[in-house]
């Protein structure tokens, strides 16, 4: 009786000394998120406003900004993003400027960025003209097409590696069924 | 009577500037957008642009004082530029373009139907965060 005793509390000792010896290994490393590798957190100089900005969040900016003279040069897309081109009143923020703003905070929610939010309409609700009056007609595959191929360009305008841009232009073919509702 | 009512008007005065107020002060903390003044606007060629003037042609509208940036697309025949509302008006780009090349150029108009229509691109220009702007400016914070 004794000796099983024995044998069991060194066989628990032993489940004990394993576990722990496999708490000591090394964690496994997280794969970096497309914000990181875009330059993360990394606080630098914003030429915009003087002040300082994430690295990440200035190039996806940049992008973002590139992406949409594309965007509005295309006829494909003038019905969606017309309004893009309506002039404001001086004192006014341009549409342009709001416009950079939510798709910057869209860009850097959805790559993975932790210190900014996404407060807009959902994809759905945002391209759903039932929900979105703004929005006068549901978009065609290939507007969204144009839209990607726009992205991609204001990318490769700002010299984001070719991988990279391939990462971008997967996360956008995953919100294709969100935005093309047909 | 009529003191208690005019006690009460006040009250209720008190109580909505300091409900604006606090409206404004949580509402209206955020940063000034970057390039709130920059306007964006399209010209559209009588036909595609022939490689060598899409050079002269950018090359034109970014000596424009107050232009930001420009794109051309030359297949579709088009051209998008940014400029700051405060030192340009779109114009005074047209006649640079002009000046530029031999093919014809005019101003793309937004149709009435475009303008109210496509992206949710309202946010501050929204006649509420205007109203809130609008206090925060009286009441700086």
């Amino acid at each position: 009786m004794n000796t099983r005793l024995l044998i069991l509390l060194l066989g628990m000792a032993c489940l004990t000394f394993t576990a722990c010896d496999n708490d000591d290994e090394e964690p496994m490393m997280a794969e970096d998120t497309l914000y990181q590798k875009l330059g993360g957190t990394n606080m630098v100089a914003d030429p915009a406003t003087g002040g300082m900005i994430e690295q990440g969040r200035l190039g996806l900016r940049s992008v973002v900004d590139s992406s949409i003279f594309v965007i509005a040069a295309d006829p494909v897309l003038s019905p969606y993003f017309a309004s893009l081109l309506s002039e404001v009143g001086n004192g006014n923020t341009t549409n342009l400027a709001v416009l950079s703003e939510n798709l910057t905070d869209f860009f850097c929610v959805a790559t993975g960025a932790e210190n900014y939010t996404y407060d807009g309409m959902d994809m759905v609700s945002a391209h759903d003209p039932a929900q979105n009056p703004r929005m006068a007609q549901k978009s065609t595959d290939a507007a969204y097409d144009a839209f990607v191929a726009a992205v991609a360009e204001g990318a490769m305008q700002n010299n984001v590696p070719e991988d990279l841009i391939g990462e971008v232009g997967a996360l956008l073919e995953t919100l294709r069924a969100d935005v093309v509702q047909q | 009577m009529a003191k208690h009512s005019k006690r009460s008007l006040l009250t209720a005065s008190a109580l909505a500037i300091g409900m604006a107020l606090f409206f404004a002060l949580a509402l209206n903390r955020q940063q000034p957008l970057p390039h709130a003044q920059v306007q964006m606007s399209r010209i559209d060629f009588a036909a595609p642009l022939p490689g060598p003037d899409v050079q002269a042609v950018r090359g034109a509208v970014m000596q424009v004082p107050g232009v930001k940036h420009c794109y051309v697309n030359p297949e579709a025949g088009t051209l998008t530029f940014s400029y700051d509302l405060r030192e340009q008006e779109r114009g005074a780009v047209l006649t640079a373009v002009q000046q530029s090349t031999a093919v014809g150029a005019h101003l793309f108009e937004v149709p009435a139907s475009m303008a109210a229509s496509g992206c949710p691109v309202t946010g501050p220009n929204a006649p509420l965060s205007k109203a809130i702007a609008l206090v925060g400016q009286v009441w700086p914070f």
